[in-house]
């Protein structure tokens, strides 16, 4: 900024230096001209003068009037630059005839008789014969003097300098002035401008400072930064954004990364459960086998202590068998509406948690007979408690530390109305407001992630709402936490039973639609038991279906050329696959009881 | 439905043949079955290669019991053999692995019936009686697992 105003001042300068270089060589060569002019005139003057002075003369000399003569000469004193003036005779060899001759100047020149016509320093000299009757009388000689002239020229030249310094100095004021206004916007600009680049400030604006062109300028010089500011926001806003996805993909990939690990974990536990399960099922029916064998030999009675403890722990490792196969499922691929019975369903899962839990960690089950079966199959039950006892075991016994005193897990099952409440409580710590808020959040955990994926309560939740129940929580601080499925029972969610008939020829397939439609809810009925006209009948020949039949009508093969009276037929590829098939007949059932 | 039922005629036993490659698994097998007193062994092989062939080498045994996870032979190919060569065969999964995909290739294969090795040997007979009787077979675990 600094040297964009040295510089406009510079070239200010510089143009009035100039200006005044040229003005003060034009006033020089002016008066150097007009001296030249002027003493040119002078001479012309002084040399007219001395003419008429010599006629004048003449008569003077002839008549030996000196009086008259210095009379003549006398005039020359109105003009001061006459400074002497002598007239002599011819016969006086030059000896002054009359004089003129003003106040003496400092060196001041002086007249001789050897004098002659010419210029000398400021000094002009005129020799003019004075002549009567062409015959020469006289001489007359004039002294004149350039001084006054050469002061009025240098007065001239004074004032024409100090005139041109005073315009000058206007000019250059004026400059400055005009220099000051037309930049003055400029300078707003790149003040404005400057600081934009400093400090990145986008809410910097250039003042504006008149309306003219520049003021337009000015005005979209600060919509432009305007603009910059917003796309800097913008792209500030983006940067941040990337950064913040950056960061949070990086996290995500993180905890991708641990999820993978943990899944892994979960797959290799599964595998191996399943694997357990699977060969110690293989096992233990050798050893029963074996074992009714030998009782068999030794003839042992029913009651036989010995063989009934060895029977027990047969059947105890076989829940576990089952248990352990049943965990290791998937739940996305078990269908969620087959029932549960209860009590069955703790036999064969206690045996399988308790291994699970410290020595220190009392487990008990209070599941009484004759609950109604719920809604959910039994691998999902499996692995939503087997989730919760898990927790609950955790909590009594944290990593590194001893299990808590008395500490107890109860799991307890009840009939509330239409739903059983299975619940899962214990003893332990409890949690406080936040966890409780956030701990069926996915990934959520208070655990290390060694022993938690924080995945176990978001599925057990997932699991009890796939079938219509709710899964509620109660905590508090120092007493415990209790965890609670309310599942449907399953009775309560059937609806009737749709009346089917399946006459399908071949032994199989008839009998693989009885047992896709029973597991549809219908009663399958014999064709000749139907005795109803209502409801579905699977068929591979249509003509089988009696004209009564005002039910729906499925046809496994190709589509009939006469459609008949009553229900509305479906046509079924008979090869249509098994999981399919079952889409189909539902979707049928779906029509036929709406 | 009595037109469905394959079992013998009366007196006779069922006759029961097994395909599974542990001998553990198909001696007790064998022990359960003579000793029920309702179903006749008829042996067992170690893989389902040739399944179709022994079986019906021994006379179209009324019940085949066929391991999933076994050397040699596809089994759900091996049940759409057998169901071909001896069509009153009632051949049934009987096996440790009791997942719905293999449940359903399995009746699609031809099988009548799925039992879990897990669910013991009163399921199993049940299971046998079930399918004699012309209906499909699923033990209580695969009904669990499955959903039929």
């Amino acid at each position: 900024m600094s040297t964009s105003r040295s510089f406009a001042a510079r070239l200010t300068w510089l143009m009035t230096a100039l200006t005044a270089a040229a003005l003060v060589l034009v006033t020089v060569a002016h008066v150097t001209l007009e001296f030249r002019r002027v003493r040119g005139r002078a001479v012309e003057s002084v040399s007219a003068t001395a003419r008429v002075l010599a006629a004048d003369l003449a008569a003077a000399l002839d008549f030996d009037d000196p009086k008259a003569a210095t009379d003549t000469l006398g005039t020359l004193g109105a003009v001061e630059e006459y400074v002497r003036a002598e007239v002599s005779r011819a016969s006086d060899h030059g000896a002054p005839f009359a004089v003129f001759e003003r106040e003496p100047a400092s060196g001041a020149g002086s007249l001789g008789t050897d004098v002659r016509t010419g210029i000398e320093g400021r000094w002009l000299r005129i020799v003019q014969p004075v002549v009567r009757d062409d015959e020469q009388t006289g001489e007359l000689r004039l002294l004149y003097d350039f001084g006054p002239l050469r002061r009025r020229l240098l007065i001239d030249v004074a004032v024409t300098v100090g005139v041109a310094l005073v315009l000058m100095g206007l000019a250059y004021a004026g400059a400055r002035a005009v220099q000051r206004a037309l930049l003055r916007p400029v300078r707003e600009l790149s003040d404005a401008a400057a600081a934009l680049a400093a400090r990145e400030d986008y809410s910097i604006r250039a003042r504006k400072v008149s309306e003219d062109e520049l003021g337009s300028l000015t005005d979209v010089f600060n919509t432009m930064v305007e603009r910059l500011g917003e796309a800097e926001a913008l792209r500030r806003n983006h940067r941040e954004m990337l950064e913040q996805e950056v960061t949070r993909r990086t996290r995500e990939a993180l905890e991708a990364q641990a999820r993978l690990r943990q899944s892994e974990r979960m797959a290799s536990l599964g595998t191996l459960s399943a694997g357990l399960g699977h060969d110690i099922g293989n096992l233990l029916m050798p050893l029963r086998a074996h074992l009714h064998s030998i009782r068999a030999r030794v003839n042992a009675r029913e009651d036989d202590p010995d063989f009934a403890a060895i029977s027990r722990a047969s059947e105890y490792l076989q829940n576990l068998s089952t248990s352990l196969r049943m965990l290791a499922q998937d739940p996305a691929r078990i269908v969620e509406g087959s029932p549960t019975e209860l009590r069955g369903w703790w036999r064969e899962m206690e045996p399988i948690l308790r291994p699970m839990l410290g020595r220190g960690i009392l487990l008990e089950g209070v599941v009484p007979e004759g609950l109604p079966a719920v809604r959910l199959s039994k691998p999902l039950l499996m692995q939503a408690v087997f989730n919760l006892v898990q927790n609950a075991g955790q909590a009594l016994a944290p990593e590194g530390s001893p299990i808590m005193p008395r500490a107890s897990i109860r799991v307890e099952a009840r009939a509330i109305g239409e739903v059983i409440e299975l619940s899962v409580a214990d003893n332990g710590p409890g949690m406080d407001q936040v966890v409780q808020q956030r701990c069926l959040e996915p990934y959520f955990t208070t655990k290390t992630r060694r022993i938690s994926s924080g995945l176990g309560l978001p599925l057990v939740k997932g699991i009890v709402e796939g079938v219509g129940g709710e899964l509620k929580l109660e905590s508090k601080i120092g007493e415990g936490s209790r965890f609670t499925l309310v599942l449907p029972v399953a009775e309560a969610v059937k609806v009737e039973r749709t009346r089917a008939v399946v006459t399908v020829r071949e032994p199989r397939r008839r009998a693989l639609i009885s047992h896709v439609l029973t597991g549809l809810n219908c009663a399958v009925d014999a064709p000749a038991a139907a005795g109803v006209d209502h409801g579905l009948w699977v068929t591979d020949v249509l003509g089988e279906v009696p004209a009564e039949w005002t039910g729906s009508v499925v046809l496994l093969g190709q589509p009939p050329e006469n459609t008949r009276g009553g229900g509305r037929i479906t046509v079924v590829d008979p090869a249509t696959p098994l999981p399919e098939l079952r889409v189909r007949l539902q979707s049928v059932l779906q029509g036929v009881n709406a | 439905m009595s037109s469905m039922n394959v079992l013998p005629t009366s007196g006779a036993k069922a006759r029961v043949f097994c395909a599974d490659d542990n001998p553990l698994v198909s001696d007790a097998l064998r022990l359960f079955v003579l000793r029920s007193g309702e179903f006749d062994w008829a042996g067992c092989v170690p893989d389902a290669d040739q399944l179709c062939a022994n079986v019906r080498a021994m006379g179209c045994p009324e019940i085949v019991l066929l391991d999933i996870d076994m050397p040699g032979m596809d089994p759900f190919t091996a049940i759409s053999q057998v169901a071909a060569c001896c069509p009153e065969t009632r051949v049934l999964m009987y096996s440790g692995m009791v997942r719905r995909d293999l449940i359903d290739r399995a009746i699609e294969a031809g099988a009548w019936g799925y039992v879990s090795k897990g669910d013991g040997e009163q399921a199993l007979f049940e299971a046998m009686r079930t399918a004699l009787d012309g209906q499909i077979a699923m033990s209580p675990e695969v009904r669990a697992v499955a959903g039929l």
